[in-house]
């Protein structure tokens, strides 16, 4: 039997996020919510790095190659089902997309969702989404993968208040140069 | 709270309360954020005040309710627009043909009602997904195949109402034709047994498809004249093998001679699974490729490849052609699927490459024949669809490629039906190639080839991009309108679309005076005389509708 939760396949966490420009992302530890997973891209440098730095942290992880059909279906359907722990990754939005259709369904959500574009000459930008739309932040370091693992990773699920990012499912964003750190969490 | 278009704050209110004591309070949505889901992912209006949005939801479990539901819709004026799992990306996702409509959830009606392995059917309630069917025969050890489509993620009964497809045998890949028998509630909350379903205990109901007199199931698909609760589905039963072969066509105009020798073998039932048209070329891959493609970055091209690629008409040029020849890469390729006795598929496939041989410098790819139950290593080679495996693997090609450099927001299916020879094939790039000239507007490929999905026909798939650009969004609805304008006046038609686009693609079946629409409309005013159900889909109106589409 689906729970109302299980119906209700979007939501935006009203709560704002501070301003963020130059500051750190993950202002502050959350709740304690345990990370069942922590995915990534193998076939992507930088998601690979992120999963690198979140397995240094202790965190399980589980390499796609861009389909979540898998991961899904052998396993996340069946967490979601028992456990209310948080998977988080680094991935193309379009991996994000199928997986988040199917969080939904069974009343998880987006709490957290950061968009990382590579510009012309390699820099990276970064934005978190909030409700109302994105709030950049700066990470010009290389490493900034690591660093996103690590903020993901030491705080579980920035699912405190401030945190909450805008859930609503997006429209599919286009793949070209843009990468996603997400946490999927309860609803 | 958002009301329905011609509904009083009060009735709906009201409505409302009522819905909310059919199926409990927790199951009726009117908040912005739980009607989000319902917006269509892939809208090239969304955001924009023509968008079109529900005003409610309500998610029944029942037949029962799902006739209160109606009864209370009839009694406030109140538009309903029927989901059962609510995906169709690329052909208006849930959101309703009518802005304002409340949507009927079918999505918690998931049971799974009867297998029966012996004579491979089932017969499911419209919240069954592909994946459900798919794990409940896993998890029993039963050895049948549920037909799928990419994504897998949809339901049974509405991809089969909306006249979906998957991969495996022609009978049981066309969804709606692989139907035998359905459960309606109509619009005045009757319920209704279609073929023999019609007989009280019936025990032929998923065996026997017409029953006795007039076969009515088609009316309620693709239309609005009832709620379909309950269908029955043949299922492929676990062959003993499978095999793969691929066709290399050396010329540019191989295509109908080729297209002749396909038919030929597809309607003697020489090959039983889908045909996949791809042009190594023109670097088009075969959907048979996505599974090599996602273990790798997709085909390798030259740089003489790749600039022989920027001087084309309508995907040829003499030069590309030569290249081809030189370096032995077909122009034209496609696989063919067999489905059987390994020793029979391998005679098969050695008959069809004799009857190909036909075609000068043909050449061949030989699969492999693969017994059942397959391997790990044999099933990452397949893909998965066509072994009755519902995957989300598609999204991976959304992703930027060499083949896809430029990723959207999601896409609109422009899908006509066209003849099945190679002549119509080239027309119809032609015709695409005029109009996008025409329009101003770039089209993603060079050459579109066509799916082989339905028997005896061709479907052209193409995918309009949806993207931030508002303008550009306009543009590309403006070519989809001429597109369906233009096809039309060639005598071809879209099998299926986008939401948007049902008026205006209802509007060109219009022989005698779009006999077939009035025959709708009568139907329409005869069932559901309030027009509670689905306003507007598939270009049929209610009465108090009709003058203003119009």
């Amino acid at each position: 039997m689906l729970t109302r939760r299980d119906m209700v396949k979007l939501g935006i966490a009203s709560a704002a996020i501070p301003a963020m420009a130059g500051k750190a992302v993950f202002a502050a530890p959350s709740a304690a919510v345990r990370l069942h997973k922590v995915v990534y891209d193998a076939r992507i440098p930088a998601s690979v790095a992120f999963g690198n730095r979140a397995q240094q942290l202790g965190a399980p992880v589980e390499a796609i190659n861009g389909d979540v059909t898998a991961l899904w279906f052998n396993d996340l359907h069946f967490m979601w089902r028992n456990s209310k722990a948080s998977v988080a990754g680094l991935t193309r939005p379009s991996s994000l997309f199928a997986l988040e259709q199917m969080a939904h369904l069974a009343g998880r959500r987006v709490v957290f969702r950061a968009e990382h574009r590579t510009q012309a000459g390699g820099i990276c930008t970064h934005r978190v989404a909030a409700p109302g739309g994105f709030v950049a932040f700066r990470d010009a370091s290389p490493y900034w993968p690591a660093h996103m693992a690590q903020s993901i990773v030491r705080h579980a699920a920035p699912v405190s208040d401030h945190m909450r990012a805008q859930s609503m499912i997006a429209a599919p964003a286009p793949d070209q140069n843009v990468l996603i750190s997400w946490i999927i969490a309860a609803a | 709270m958002r009301v329905p278009p011609g509904v009083t704050a009060s009735d709906f209110a009201a409505a409302i309360k009522q819905f909310q004591a059919i199926v409990g309070a927790d199951w009726v949505f009117t908040s912005d954020e739980d009607l989000n889901t319902y917006r269509d992912f892939y809208s090239p209006l969304r955001g924009e005040p023509t968008e079109r949005v529900a005003s409610a939801a309500v998610a029944p479990t029942t037949v029962e309710e799902v006739q209160a539901i109606l009864k209370v819709a009839n009694q406030y004026s109140i538009p309903i627009y029927t989901i059962s799992t609510g995906r169709n990306l690329g052909y208006g996702g849930s959101a309703p043909s009518y802005s304002g409509s409340v949507v009927l959830d079918l999505k918690r009606m998931n049971r799974i009602l009867e297998v029966n392995v012996p004579n491979a059917y089932v017969l499911v309630e419209p919240g069954v997904s592909y994946f459900d069917l798919y794990r409940y025969f896993q998890d029993k050890g039963i050895k049948l195949w549920v037909d799928c489509p990419d994504p897998g993620w949809g339901g049974l009964i509405g991809n089969a109402l909306e006249r979906g497809s998957g991969y495996m045998l022609p009978g049981i890949r066309n969804h709606f034709q692989a139907h035998c028998g359905m459960e309606v509630v109509l619009a005045n909350g009757e319920v209704m047994r279609t073929g023999m379903g019609a007989l009280p205990n019936a025990k032929t109901w998923q065996e026997y498809k017409t029953g006795f007199g007039p076969f009515i199931d088609g009316v309620f698909s693709q239309s609005n004249f009832g709620v379909v609760t309950k269908m029955g589905f043949w299922m492929m039963p676990e062959p003993d093998a499978y095999l793969k072969g691929k066709i290399l066509l050396p010329r540019y105009k191989d295509l109908p001679a080729f297209v002749e020798i396909l038919n030929y073998l597809e309607n003697t039932r020489v090959f039983n699974g889908t045909p996949d048209f791809g042009s190594p070329l023109l670097v088009n891959p075969l959907i048979a490729d996505w599974p090599e493609m996602l273990q790798g970055d997709g085909p390798q091209i030259s740089p003489e490849h790749l600039a022989l690629l920027k001087n084309l008409k309508l995907g040829y040029s003499p030069e590309l052609e030569e290249y081809g020849l030189k370096n032995k890469i077909g122009y034209w390729e496609c696989s063919l699927t067999f489905y059987g006795p390994a020793k029979a598929i391998w005679e098969q496939w050695e008959y069809a490459k004799e009857k190909c041989r036909a075609i000068p410098d043909v050449a061949f790819e030989d699969g492999e024949v693969y017994k059942t139950p397959f391997t790990p290593e044999q099933i990452e080679k397949i893909h998965l669809p066509e072994i009755g495996i519902p995957s989300l693997q598609n999204f991976v090609f959304g992703a930027r490629s060499k083949l896809n450099p430029n990723p959207t927001h999601g896409h609109l299916w422009f899908a006509p039906i066209i003849p099945r020879n190679g002549e119509a094939i080239y027309e119809i790039n032609k015709l695409f190639a005029e109009v996008a000239e025409d329009m101003g507007v770039p089209i993603q490929f060079s050459f579109a080839l066509p799916a082989c999905y339905w028997e005896r026909s061709f479907i052209v798939i193409n995918g309009f991009s949806v993207t931030e650009d508002v303008k550009q969004n306009q543009k590309t609805m403006a070519m989809y309108t001429e597109l369906v304008k233009r096809c039309a006046a060639k005598g071809w038609a879209e099998y299926r679309s986008t939401t948007l686009f049902h008026d205006e693609i209802m509007s060109e079946y219009s022989f005698n005076n779009h006999a077939l629409l009035r025959f709708h409309e009568t139907v329409k005013d005869a069932v559901d005389p309030k027009g509670i159900l689905s306003a507007g889909h598939y270009g049929i109106w209610p009465k108090h509708l009709r003058g203003a589409r119009k």
